[in-house]
């Protein structure tokens, strides 16, 4: 069941604050659409996390966010910044798809690096 | 179980499975399955006729491996049991939830599951598919390198068991067909 969320623009403002800090710092923290520049070399460090505990959680979160909007369909203000972030995090999607094919990352080899990783979550906190 | 039998079938001579055979007397026969050399005195555990259908019993039964065992053969085939499971897989059990052969392709399916049922929307759709394509391409969603480890895994261990490999050495003795 997903978690009851009452005020439906407040969650996706704190959605969108998360989902920066979660991004490589040329995208921009600051107001207004992410950058889509993407830099030479990026390897999506903070969000190129697969499985139960990866980026899984991001569009889980999205998820979320839909059934309230769908709930609380008075606020549908918010449903600008909903689609926006459907599409940014299908975006950043693509790029890393397109990374992990491009460099022919072996997926054994990624899979066991990454299950020693923490949650998305806790990366966040300990973004350096 | 077919180890139970494999291993009866090639239990060395003197054993309680062949000693069942050699007697009629049933209960002497699982007394002699324990320990051979328990005295002949204890041997008839109740006089009379529970003595003398025991030795119907072992007379019937006597060329039969199984259904002479009886409550002390329980016991006497609990350790084989295990031990026949050590020699024929080497130590691996053919239960394949031993291994984690449930952790990526099921938390995938069922979490597609979940997300595809919170909307229709063609944008959505198209980000719970991108997503599929992300663990694809990151191999969390394919158990079968997993399943095709473990099968290798087992067919070693097996082929160490029966002697076809020498697991000190890494030198290959013998194939059996």
């Amino acid at each position: 069941m997903p978690p009851k969320i009452v005020k439906v623009p407040e969650y996706g403002q704190s959605w969108w604050m998360w989902w920066k800090t979660l991004q490589p710092e040329w995208r921009g923290m600051g107001e207004g659409k992410l950058s889509r520049q993407v830099l030479e070399g990026e390897k999506w460090s903070q969000t190129c996390r697969g499985g139960a505990n990866g980026f899984l959680m991001i569009v889980l979160t999205l998820a979320w966010w839909i059934v309230a909007a769908e709930q609380n369909s008075e606020q549908c203000t918010a449903d600008a910044d909903l689609h926006l972030a459907m599409e940014d995090v299908k975006w950043v999607l693509d790029r890393m798809v397109m990374l992990i094919n491009s460099e022919g990352i072996l997926a054994t080899g990624m899979k066991r690096s990454l299950d020693n990783t923490a949650a998305l979550g806790d990366v966040a906190v300990k973004k350096r | 179980m077919d180890t139970n039998i494999d291993f009866v079938s090639s239990r060395p001579a003197g054993s309680g499975a062949l000693k069942h055979s050699q007697t009629t007397d049933a209960d002497t026969s699982a007394t002699e399955a324990h320990d051979t050399d328990t005295p002949a005195t204890e041997t008839p555990k109740t006089p009379g006729s529970t003595n003398s259908l025991g030795a119907d019993f072992g007379a019937l039964f006597a060329d039969s491996g199984k259904l002479d065992s009886g409550p002390t053969g329980v016991e006497d085939e609990a350790a084989p049991s295990e031990t026949a499971s050590v020699v024929q897989l080497g130590g691996v059990p053919l239960d394949l939830t031993h291994f984690n052969t449930d952790t990526w392709a099921s938390w995938l399916s069922s979490a597609v599951d979940y997300l595809k049922g919170i909307s229709t929307s063609p944008e959505w759709v198209a980000l719970i598919t991108k997503l599929v394509v992300f663990e694809e391409v990151l191999g969390f969603s394919n158990t079968v390198s997993l399943v095709q480890s473990y099968n290798v895994f087992r067919f070693l261990t097996e082929y160490i068991s029966m002697g076809g490999l020498n697991a000190s050495t890494g030198q290959m003795l013998c194939i059996r067909g």
